[in-house]
């Protein structure tokens, strides 16, 4: 267990440039022991008390797009992908909340191109752009 | 089934095996890394650059290269500057002989980071059994001689350590009186309980082990190992696990590095 | 007995919790706003799938007729429809510690017709719900892909709640077995 101010939070966003209106895939990867709160010290009985991230949330240009609510059954170093639709470009943004309200986040750019402009890939930014939509990490 | 029950009747059911013959080792064309032994998903997992989470730790790893720490005030990267370049194929040569003892990766770091950063060694917190530090600059050095084959020096100075190691890896040990060997070289791909038994490389470490929940060094997983043998376990850093070490690296040479691995 | 009210008194709520403690053995009743009535179900065990308090201190042991009573409470006598989800996941885990599943649900996404939550549950857990998951159109494809934990051999069952108030429901069992050294 790292601590607690080193724990990694990753995002990607998949394909980081896409035409509005396609289905992009946004990556999520935390590193948190998630602690369920069922486990014990078998020498003195005591159960290690639950600690896990209970909240992720997606917000996309600001508005919020998707919540997930977690409980003790999710693994640790929890990873959770989901779909986006590309409207416009912006900043797509994840919030970590733990079971102490406190919260990491992590951002990173989707490039929405016009319909009629090239696919994705040809994207004039490249992949090294910090929060270009690549790996996105913070912390 | 209790533990003695079971223990006696593998000592009945292998005691005819003859130890085998000392220089032993399944030939290139049969040797198996641990990947081939799970599950799609988890291999899947292992090879998905995103999603492996022991890819945290060689971030991780990146980040402290570059961070200054100790008296001397220097980073790794100030002496070895781009890990890219200087430690390709290094991570590949570990365990290693360096000043007449046997060190493995970690332990060489923390003996770089003594003698030449003047900081204090990585150590484990109480709750912890490794360094998480330490586990994440092995593993991004390990990472940068990911698919290079294993290439440990058995000869040399090396030798008598290598004697040492087979030595340790045919003896019978614990409660169940088994031998790595009994496994991993004759019952490889058989079924204990659920699970597939590997040929036991260490081709994949430091991994993430499933089981807990974590980036994980080969010697913490020989002593699982042990203590699933009910022998008693020998501390991480331990001559006689660098020795084993050295000897289940030779024996997989050809295996490329696949660290960070995701195993149960 | 205090009256039932919408804002319970301190007195009428540490009352119900002694009557609470006594049936559940004494867990604590965490709400983030005013009680209901239906917080105060005694036909089964409430603090179990409403409440993972935090801090919580005692080991609980799986329950399936629980878990089967909390699916029940998630669809509340509605139809579910077959087909809308899809849930893919492993025949036989590696490991219960991290069994990757896909949940996939057909829906138009629409700002009338889209999943407003789904629920992931795992009958054999102590603490059946695993996740709940908040959709909105914005999302084009309502799909996740998570890694969860699982005690022991159970079915997973996805519940999604549809805006329209339609429920579709899809159960997978996954074996998780004890491995060679465990």
């Amino acid at each position: 267990m790292a601590a607690r101010k080193d724990q990694k939070r990753r995002l990607k966003i998949v394909p980081a440039t896409a035409r509005k209106g396609d289905i992009v895939t946004v990556k999520t990867l935390a590193e948190h022991e998630m602690e369920p709160g069922v486990r014990f010290n078998p020498e003195t009985l005591v159960v290690y008390p639950r600690f896990i991230i209970n909240k992720l949330i997606c917000r996309y240009s600001g508005r919020e797009v998707f919540v997930a609510d977690w409980y003790s059954g999710v693994s640790a170093n929890p990873y959770l992908a989901f779909k986006l639709r590309a409207e416009e470009s912006g900043t797509v943004e994840i919030e970590w909340v733990d079971d102490y309200n406190q919260s990491t986040f992590a951002r990173a750019e989707l490039t929405v191109v016009d319909a009629a402009a090239p696919a994705a890939g040809d994207a004039p930014g490249g992949g090294d752009a910090p929060g270009g939509g690549d790996d996105a990490t913070t912390g | 089934m209790s533990a003695r029950a079971v223990a006696a009747f593998a000592i009945c059911l292998l005691a005819a095996d003859a130890l085998a013959e000392p220089a032993r080792r399944p030939a290139p064309e049969e040797l198996l890394s641990g990947a081939a032994f799970v599950r799609p998903e988890t291999r899947a997992l292992q090879d998905d650059s995103f999603a492996n989470p022991g890819l945290i730790w060689v971030e991780r790893g990146a980040a402290l290269w570059q961070t200054a720490d100790g008296d001397a005030g220097m980073s790794c990267a100030d002496c070895h500057g781009d890990a890219e370049a200087a430690m390709k194929g290094v991570g590949a040569t570990y365990p290693k002989v360096v000043g007449g003892r046997l060190l493995n990766l970690s332990q060489r770091i923390n003996q770089c980071r003594v003698e030449h950063m003047a900081a204090a060694p990585y150590v484990a917190a109480e709750h912890e059994a490794e360094s998480e530090n330490l586990l994440s600059l092995e593993a991004y050095v390990k990472a940068q001689s990911a698919g290079m084959p294993m290439a440990v020096a058995v000869d040399g100075a090396a030798a008598p350590f290598f004697e040492r190691g087979r030595e340790l890896y045919f003896q019978r040990v614990g409660q169940m009186d088994l031998a790595c060997t009994m496994c991993h070289d004759d019952r490889a791909g058989h079924a204990l309980r659920a699970e597939p038994i590997s040929q036991g490389h260490v081709n994949g470490f430091p991994a993430y082990i499933l089981r807990w929940d974590g980036l994980a060094s080969a010697q913490r997983r020989f002593r699982f190992c042990n203590e699933q043998a009910r022998a008693e376990p020998l501390a991480i850093g331990h001559d006689d696990y660098n020795a084993i070490e050295l000897y289940v690296a030779w024996r997989g040479a050809t295996l490329p590095i696949e660290s960070p691995a995701v195993r149960r | 007995m205090a009256e039932k009210s919408d804002k319970p008194t301190t007195g009428a709520l540490s009352r119900r919790r002694l009557l609470a403690g006594a049936a559940a053995g004494g867990a604590a009743l965490a709400l983030g706003r005013a009680a209901r009535a239906d917080d105060y179900d005694f036909s089964g065990n409430p603090f179990r799938d409403r409440f993972q308090t935090f801090r919580q201190t005692f080991r609980v042991e799986p329950n399936r007729q629980e878990a089967e009573r909390i699916v029940r409470a998630i669809i509340r006598g509605r139809t579910p429809i077959p087909g809308v989800v899809t849930v893919i996941a492993p025949d036989i885990a590696e490991n219960g510690a991290a069994v990757p599943v896909t949940i996939k649900i057909d829906s138009p996404m629409t700002a009338d017709d889209y999943p407003e939550l789904v629920h992931l549950i795992a009958l054999e857990n102590p603490f059946p719900e695993i996740a709940k998951y908040r959709f909105t159109p914005a999302c084009g494809v309502a799909e996740v892909t998570l890694r969860c934990r699982m005690r022991t051999s159970a079915p997973l069952v996805v519940v999604a709640e549809m805006s329209t108030g339609a429920v579709g429901v899809t159960e997978r069992f996954v074996e998780v077995t004890l491995g060679a050294c465990s």
